[in-house]
């Protein structure tokens, strides 16, 4: 039974760590699994969904729609490659700081509408936002990368979000492998929550950028894709709905065989998405 | 040692649970407590592989079991259209049968295309009971329907009285279905009125056919004409016209003669003929009814007549002198016997000065019975003249009445262009349906022809293949029985030509990689196509090699969908040691077709060719080039080998103090 739609506020302190991409690939994979998703870019500072779906060059934005020039449902638009509905960023619009009630105004109000999920993309920073504006929110996705500054950026973030009583989840981003960053193991332990999620650093997503298709779109088995199925694989539990897919969630089969004996690599994800939901 | 063991061990166990897992699903017994017993069902779908968008479509479906057994009641399952490129839902809903008692059910879905485009979608529909499952898919594409246009209609402004004229247009289909059935009607009002049809072949999507129609026997009477080109097709069951184009045009008088020699075709069909009760016992057994003749050529004729009467005759033919320019008789005072035949030889031979055009001539007979008693009677004969034309082919016809007029023999002349053959044209003649009785009166000879009704005329097809520039093929006829062969006058005649019908631009080969084979190998040729059409396609790949070559697979058919790109492999299993040998390679679907030659070369093997083998080497020197060998892979992936981010007692300490410093600030 779908209990409303889930709100999800993908966020980090710091800018440049890759939130867009992930709002718009994981907008992208609940809709292929047939959920009804509304991606808002709330980013005031700097709307950029339009540029990763084609649609930067609209008339209406969300900040007509929080000033109360337009109607949230007429600057809403269909992406029809993937069946995801849009809420866009004007490029002209005023970047102007909205305030707590009009965001809270707005989120209500989008609530009221049959989705399934909404996914904001917000600017980058926490802003003196109240408890109440922020509790409209069912979720907030943390974005890092792995190395110090950001990490430390996303500790601060998630600890004005537990003072709000706001849940959170960590997705770290821009996986290079590489000597120098900061490991899966130290984020986890310095992190207080759930890390559900851990994307490659893949040249698919500038790719992706610059064909204006989401990358989730443009090959859903390599593993950047794997890995954005495998973190929205457990939100079928948060609105009631579970629509199946085989898509990146299969892996090879020595994996599935190590998975099924509990000594698969993938083992640490898992378990912190069993504990998630 | 021990827990590879173990490892191994539980990933026997594993892998034997999976494999078992598939026929757990299948089964048609589920154990869960009680025993539920569920017949064995299979579905199946049928959709067309091309839809036209309508705002709803409908699909067939059939459950049906595998054995014995009828269809369970209430079988639910869902039916959902997914766009083929995003696989996005765009339509979705619960469908059921029930099978009450009957081992097979068909039914249907009607659904909405009000998400969807002109682009190309699966649908899927999946029945399941309890734990058993079972599904279908079928892919179609939406497309517009089929759009003729007549392009490019191209009439003279003004024709000679007695030309023939030419109608030239382009048929295109602009739509995104194919269309079949086209039939192209010609209009043309005026002084005179003529109605025409012609069937054509079926054109593919974005595909258009040249034509070129030549109308003889219209342009008999002087005067202004509209002509209006409609065409009528099918596309995806739907029966439409084209737009309609018209054009107007002048037939001028070009004749240089006073009364009597105009008056085209209607004036001499309404005078002409021989008639056998004209003179009193005088039988006219072989009478010209019309003849045709080119500028500066004589063409011969005969008048045969027969004394009936019982006492001699004495005949006498005249002509108009204003006539004699260009028709003579061999004699012009007969004597007849009775019961005794005569012919008289009919010269025409208009020259270069004389205008063209159809020329009704009156020749004046009379008969002086040996009675004393004396009769008249004037019978006109048909001319037309024409001037063989530079670009289109001409049709000239001789008419003959025999036996009192009720047998009609006729020759049809069809004559190339000075500067152009004729190649796959078809001559169309419309002759009057009062004309014979029926159609089986008619007969013809020397091409291929089809006779048929249309609106009350006979509608005669001949087929000419090919007719060099300059040349003339005859084709003859006779109608038994004629009931009013004056009427044959009033025949039109058209050649229409179809120009090779333009390869419409789907097929687009992006790629053919033909290796060099060595002679102890086995090669493949491997062509990548991309397929641009609108509509999914099948398409068939033939390659024939030389006689000395064997494929495993000479021909390939594939259905293929917009935009997609086909690679084919063709295998060769048999081949000679060395040489050149080309490949044919034929692609074909609708509308289109390519060709391509692809050499292919084939080479000795050749042992001793230094860096295929080392075997010449000494072993020890075989060695040391393979430890050199690793040493070098290794030096490439020396810095990938434990590259990756190592864990930090000190770095995660102090990410945990500087949360617990976070943590104390507020």
């Amino acid at each position: 039974m779908n209990n409303g739609p889930y709100a999800i506020r993908v966020s980090s302190q710091k800018g440049g760590v890759g939130k867009t991409t992930i709002a718009v690939n994981l907008a992208t994979a609940l809709s292929l699994l047939n959920y009804k998703v509304l991606l808002v870019d709330a980013d005031h500072t700097n709307p950029s969904i339009g540029f990763h779906l084609g649609f930067d060059q609209v008339n209406k934005g969300f900040m007509d729609v929080i000033g109360k020039k337009s109607s949230a449902k007429s600057v809403i638009i269909t992406h029809a490659p993937t069946g995801l509905h849009v809420l866009p960023g004007r490029i002209g619009a005023t970047t102007k700081v909205p305030t707590p009630r009009a965001m809270q105004d707005i989120i209500f109000a989008l609530k009221k509408e049959n989705y399934d999920f909404i996914v904001f993309d917000t600017a980058p920073g926490f802003f003196p936002e109240p408890a109440s504006y922020m509790k409209s929110y069912n979720e907030a996705i943390i974005i890092t990368t792995p190395e110090m500054s950001s990490c430390t950026s996303a500790i601060r973030l998630a600890h004005k979000y537990d003072k709000v009583g706001i849940k959170h989840s960590l997705i770290v981003n821009r996986i290079k492998n590489r000597g120098y960053e900061v490991s899966l193991r130290e984020i986890e332990e310095s992190y207080n929550g759930v890390m559900t999620g851990t994307l490659p650093d893949d040249d698919i997503v500038p790719l992706s950028i610059s064909e204006r298709i989401p990358a989730y779109l443009i090959n859903q088995n390599n593993k950047f894709s794997r890995q954005v199925a495998k973190a929205v694989s457990r939100y079928g539990a948060k609105v009631g709905i579970n629509y199946t897919t085989n898509i990146g969630g299969g892996g090879s089969f020595i994996d599935r065989l190590l998975a099924m004996l509990g000594l698969g690599r993938r083992n640490r994800i898992s378990q912190s998405l069993k504990e998630s939901v | 040692m021990m827990r590879e063991l173990k490892l191994l061990t539980l990933a026997a166990i594993a892998t034997l649970i999976m494999l078992a897992q598939p026929y757990a699903g299948n089964s048609a017994v589920q154990v869960n407590g009680s025993v539920t017993v569920i017949c064995p069902f299979n579905v199946y779908m049928t959709l067309p592989s091309t839809y036209p968008r309508l705002p709803s479509l409908t699909a067939n479906y059939t459950v049906y079991t595998t054995q014995s057994c009828p269809v369970e009641n209430n079988l639910a399952g869902t039916f959902t259209v997914r766009n083929q490129t995003s696989n996005a839902i765009v339509y979705q809903e619960p469908v059921s049968v029930s099978g009450n008692g009957n081992s097979r059910v068909n039914s249907a879905v009607t659904f909405s295309t009000s998400n969807m485009f002109n682009l190309t979608y699966v649908a899927y529909l999946a029945f399941s009971l309890s734990r058993y499952n079972q599904s279908t898919s079928n892919t179609f594409a939406l497309v517009n329907y089929a759009n003729v246009m007549i392009q490019g209609f191209r009439v003279p402004q003004s024709v000679n009285q007695g030309d023939a004229i030419t109608y030239a247009f382009t048929l295109h289909n602009v739509g995104q279905a194919a269309s079949s059935a086209i039939s192209l009607s010609l209009a043309i009002s005026g002084p005179q009125s003529f109605n025409f049809a012609y069937g054509f072949p079926a054109l593919s999507p974005g595909q258009s056919s040249n034509l070129s129609i030549t109308l003889s026997n219209v342009t008999g009477t002087v005067g202004t004409y509209s002509v209006k080109a409609v065409a009528s097709y099918n596309s995806l069951g739907l029966s439409a016209n084209s737009i309609p184009v018209t054009a107007a045009y002048s037939v001028v008088s070009q004749q240089n003669f006073p009364s009597g020699g105009g008056g085209g075709g209607s004036t001499g069909g309404g005078a002409g003929g021989g008639s056998g009760s004209a003179l009193p016992q005088v039988s006219f057994t072989y009478m010209p009814l019309s003849v045709a003749g080119q500028q500066g050529q004589i063409v011969q004729s005969q008048i045969s007549l027969m004394n009936t009467g019982s006492l001699p005759q004495q005949i006498n033919l005249n002509v108009s002198s204003i006539y004699s320019k260009f028709l003579g008789l061999s004699a012009y005072n007969l004597n007849l016997l009775p019961n005794q035949s005569t012919t008289v030889q009919v010269y025409f031979k208009p020259n270069l000065t004389l205008s063209t055009g159809v020329y009704t001539v009156p020749v004046q007979i009379s008969a002086a019975y040996q009675d004393g008693q004396k009769a008249n009677s004037t019978q006109y004969l048909t001319f037309s003249i024409y001037k063989q034309n530079n670009t289109v082919p001409t049709v000239a016809t001789q008419i003959y009445l025999t036996n009192s007029t009720k047998l009609a023999n006729g020759v049809i002349s069809i004559i190339a262009p000075k500067n152009a053959s004729i190649n796959n044209a078809t001559l169309v003649q419309w002759i009057p349906g009062s004309v014979a009785m029926n159609a089986s009166d008619l007969n013809f000879y020397g091409l291929p022809t089809n006779i048929t009704v249309v609106n009350g005329s006979y509608k005669v097809s001949s087929y000419i293949g090919n007719l060099p520039r300059n040349q003339t093929l005859y084709e003859y006829y006779s109608i038994r029985g004629s009931v009013n062969p004056q009427l044959l006058l009033r025949s039109q005649y058209s050649i229409y030509t179809l120009s090779a019908t333009q390869a419409q631009d789907v097929l687009k080969v992006a790629d053919i990689s033909a290796p060099t084979i060595v002679s102890n190998a086995i090669g493949t040729i491997t062509v990548s196509m991309l397929y641009t059409g609108t509509s999914a396609q099948p398409i068939s790949f033939t390659m024939l090699p030389p006689p000395q070559i064997t494929l495993a697979n000479y021909t390939q058919n594939v259905t293929a969908l917009p935009n997609e790109l086909l690679v084919r492999q063709f295998r060769i299993i048999k081949h000679p040691d060395n040489g050149t040998y080309l490949f044919q390679l034929y692609i074909k679907t609708e509308g289109a077709n390519l060709s391509y030659g692809i050499p292919v070369v084939i080479t000795p093997n050749n042992p001793q060719a230094p860096g295929t083998d080392l075997s010449f080497l000494p072993t020890y020197l075989r060695i040391i080039i393979f430890i050199a060998l690793v040493i070098v892979i290794l030096w490439l992936l020396r810095g990938r080998i434990g590259r990756g981010p190592k864990y930090s007692p000190e770095r995660a300490g102090r990410l945990i103090r500087i949360r617990e410093q976070i943590n104390r600030g507020d």
